[in-house]
Parts: structure tokens; C-alpha cells; sequence
């Protein structure tokens, strides 16, 4: 189990690698109609950690973008996605592993983004999406307005999640 | 009208010029990939172009950016994220 980390590396990876981006624009999200199937993991993901919000977040240079989710609502259903900058799975792609935070409001990294000051977001455990050609591509994720505490259990959990949605990702490009 | 409903700027968002979009294009992808990009992106239809404010032509050259299957592509739909996001947080607040 890698441990989550708390920030950046110095050599953390950047949002705008291009061999990253194009590995992206190779798995051809929008060609084929997944929404339902990674929607169903996102749903069945918030179900088991009793979180009303669950997603599949490929981060992208600037954005985030929710291929698969579950409990989102307001502008966020409706934009599917937010600026990277605000996220919290920019760090776990950044930082290539798990990224954990139990009350956001005292995190250095996440308590001056709006997600948390504005939309309430407190806790947040998310995983990398590693593709076959081990590319982070974005983060599985859970989160809510409540602190609260992730353990090496619901990392696990967590990382069976996101295998189940690279496979589905990456029948796309087989396909 | 007042209104209590966050703006885009609360956030801290704003859009950016086609200027700014054009010059990060052209860091991603290099000048000449970007300014071909941007052109099969663009509308040929300069009248549509004038009438629309600044949010709709973005959105419009993004998302067609967005429909390409490269770097550019991934970047239009980076870019058509950000400016739906900051046209939802302004109609928000509008109909607050």
C-alpha cells in the first residue's frame, strides 16, 4: 500500500506533460458511451464509504473533468468538471499516489480552495487511475461535507475501484 | 440586484483573452500546431464572430478544439470547463 502523501515533491509530475495529455486524447473518453458504467462504480464506491459524493476525475491541464460520478449537484452536474487549480485530485495525479485529506478546512494545500470555502467539501480520499501504459491519467475519489478519516482499508477499497474503472476506460481504446 | 449567491470572482475565476488561450496553446503544442488548431477551430463566419460576446466565442472555439484527438484536444476541453464554469457561476448569481 503506498502512503498517501500531504503535498508536492519537487519532482512532482506536471498537469501539462504532453506525453500525459496525449495518452488522454488516445483513450478516446467521449467516443463511447461509459458514463453509465463508471456512474454505476462511482455509485457503489459512495454506497460502501456512506459518502454522498463519488467521481471518475480525468484531470486535465486546466480542468478537471468528471467522466463518471455520483451525487453531484448544482453547477458542477452541470459544467461536469471544475478548474484544476481548485481540485483535490490535481495532487493525486501530480504526486502519483493517494491523496488523503480528513478535514480540508485545516489542510494547507486544499483550505484556501474554493470547493472547500465555498461548496463545503471537508474530507477527500482519492486514488491514482493508472492506465496500461502507466500513465496517472486523473484520481477515483470519494468526498463530503463532514471530516472525517480514511485508513489503509479504504485505500484498498478505494484502488479496487479505480482498477474496475481503467478497465472499462480502457476497452475504449481497444475498441 | 444584490445578491448573497457567489460570484465567478469570489472563486476566483476569470476568462481568459484569445490572446492568453492562443500563447498557451502555442507552449503545449508549439506556435505552428497551435495557430493550425486555432484556425480549424475558429468560425470562418466573422459576422457570427462580432455578435457574440466574449464567453461564446471561447466556448465555441474550445469546444470544437475539443473534438480533436491530440494535446490541442485535450486542451480545448480544459478550456471549455473552465468557461462553462465561469458562465454556471455567473447564472447562478444572475438568478439568485
Amino acid at each position: 500500500m503506498t502512503t498517501p502523501s500531504h503535498g508536492s515533491p519537487p519532482d512532482a509530475q506536471a498537469l501539462d506533460d504532453t506525453a500525459r495529455l496525449q495518452e488522454i486524447a488516445d483513450l478516446r473518453l467521449n467516443d463511447f458511451d461509459i458514463d453509465g458504467s463508471l456512474s454505476e462504480i462511482a455509485a457503489e464506491a459512495a454506497a460502501h464509504f456512506g459518502l454522498p459524493v463519488a467521481l471518475v476525475s480525468i484531470v486535465l491541464d486546466r480542468a478537471q473533468y468528471f467522466r463518471g460520478s455520483h451525487g453531484l449537484d448544482g453547477w458542477m452536474a452541470t459544467t461536469r468538471g471544475t478548474p484544476a487549480e481548485w481540485s483535490f485530485c490535481q495532487h493525486v495525479v501530480r504526486n502519483r499516489e493517494p491523496f488523503v485529506v480528513d478535514d480540508a478546512r485545516h489542510h494547507p494545500l486544499m483550505r484556501d480552495s474554493p470547493l472547500v470555502r465555498i461548496e463545503g467539501v471537508r474530507c477527500y480520499a482519492g486514488v491514482p487511475l493508472v492506465t496500461f501504459r502507466g500513465h496517472v491519467i486523473g484520481s477515483f475519489c470519494v468526498q463530503g461535507p463532514d471530516a472525517r478519516s480514511f485508513n489503509e482499508y479504504d485505500l484498498a477499497q478505494l484502488q479496487r475501484y479505480a482498477k474496475r474503472v481503467i478497465a472499462c476506460i480502457e476497452q475504449g481504446r481497444q475498441g | 440586484m444584490t445578491t448573497d449567491q457567489p460570484s465567478a470572482a469570489d472563486y476566483g475565476l476569470t476568462l481568459p483573452s484569445e490572446a492568453e488561450v492562443i500563447a498557451d496553446l502555442m507552449k503545449l503544442v508549439g506556435a505552428e500546431a497551435a495557430i493550425l488548431a486555432w484556425r480549424a477551430a475558429s468560425d470562418p463566419d466573422e459576422d457570427a464572430e462580432q455578435q457574440d460576446n466574449q464567453e461564446q466565442v471561447l466556448l465555441r472555439i474550445t469546444e470544437q478544439l475539443a473534438a480533436r484527438r491530440d494535446a490541442a484536444g485535450v486542451f480545448g476541453r480544459s478550456l471549455a470547463i473552465r468557461v462553462n464554469t465561469y458562465i454556471a457561476l455567473s447564472a447562478a448569481r444572475i438568478s439568485a
